[in-house]
């Protein structure tokens, strides 16, 4: 192998991350190369002198805090969690009842009917056409306002006020 | 390793079930190692105390998004990379000089000080791309193969900016050597 590669390639020998077959080819050249040997040994030194170099210890104080906060936030995340399934069933209630609502009247009558039609909703009395309607509209809104409340709700848990 | 997956695997199973012990036990496991790496990337304490903290709140935020297929470990230095990084890339007009020196309040540096000094100045004039695939190898005993997961680079991008950076760090510290001579 060329002095250059060798020179180049010193550091992965040194951090034995290259393949056997380079590895023997660069001990080869080492024996010969004083070169190369000094540069391996000043890398060695490098890298002893990085390994004394310490890492300040971590505040026993700040790693307190961080526990503290990672309670506080996992408290939060159970709380988000069980909001959010309980405002999916608000949501799909509301969903089932607004088509329940609407699909209903229209089931019903196009089993008695011979015709499959949306004409049906003419022959309604109009008591319960108001009806069905009040019913559609209120089961919506309700939905949406509770909807709205627990995003609400949510942003303050997520805020942690 | 794979003893270490399947202890970690489960703790975060137990942290998704909101078992704050588990996530206590991965703090206090992973704490020197973490806050090693974060040192090194940032060379700064108060930085590091931040990202160190940033980075287990991240870790909570985002424990459903945990593949149980890879180690606990790796995701949790892939995240505190990326929060190195950032702060890094947010602090690039204050040169990293500056945020070093800053953390050094009034402490007058003595013989093994300036070598500690030269040592960190080695490794801040290496890019943080540079930096962390050094400090993952070589501190963090990771070996190639697992940098390049942690860091989502090929093998050959790790290799070449292992031995680049080493390259790099070995001309600056002979220069430092020949200025002292």
């Amino acid at each position: 192998m060329r002095h250059e590669k060798v020179m180049r390639k010193l550091p992965l020998f040194y951090l034995n991350e290259l393949n056997p077959n380079e590895i023997i080819k660069i001990e080869e050249h080492l024996k010969k190369c004083s070169v190369c040997e000094e540069e391996l040994l000043s890398l060695e030194g490098l890298f002893k002198k990085m390994e004394e170099h310490e890492v300040p210890a971590f505040n026993s104080f700040a790693f307190e805090r961080v526990k503290r906060l990672v309670a506080e936030k996992m408290q939060r995340r159970d709380i988000e969690a069980k909001e959010k399934i309980k405002m999916r069933l608000i949501v799909l209630v509301s969903l089932f009842s607004f088509s329940v609502g609407v699909l209903l009247p229209v089931l019903i009558f196009n089993i008695f009917s011979p015709v499959v039609s949306w004409e049906i909703f003419e022959s309604f009395p109009r008591f319960v056409a108001i009806w069905w309607g009040v019913f559609c509209l209120l089961s919506l809104l309700t939905g949406a306002i509770v909807f709205k409340i627990k995003q609400t709700f949510l942003r303050e848990v997520r805020n942690g006020t | 390793m794979r003893m270490r997956e399947d202890a970690d695997g489960l703790r975060v199973r137990r942290i998704r079930d909101g078992d704050f012990h588990a996530a206590e036990e991965l703090m206090e496991k992973y704490r020197e190692s973490l806050f090693n790496f974060i040192f090194r990337m940032m060379f700064n304490y108060h930085a590091a105390e931040d990202i160190f903290q940033e980075t287990w709140l991240r870790v909570i935020e985002k424990i459903d998004r945990y593949n149980p297929r890879y180690p606990f470990n790796f995701w949790l230095f892939r995240i505190a990379r990326n929060l190195c990084l950032d702060s890094i890339r947010k602090y690039k007009r204050r040169s990293m000089r500056q945020i070093f020196l800053a953390s050094k309040t009034a402490e007058v540096p003595n013989e093994s000080g300036l070598e500690k000094e030269k040592l960190k100045a080695i490794l801040t004039r290496t890019s943080p791309k540079i930096r962390e695939v050094i400090i993952l190898r070589y501190f963090q005993q990771y070996d190639l193969a697992e940098i390049s997961i942690i860091l989502g680079a090929p093998i050959g991008t790790i290799k070449s900016r292992l031995n680049r950076g080493i390259g790099m760090m070995r001309k600056i510290w002979h220069e430092g050597r020949q200025n002292e001579t």
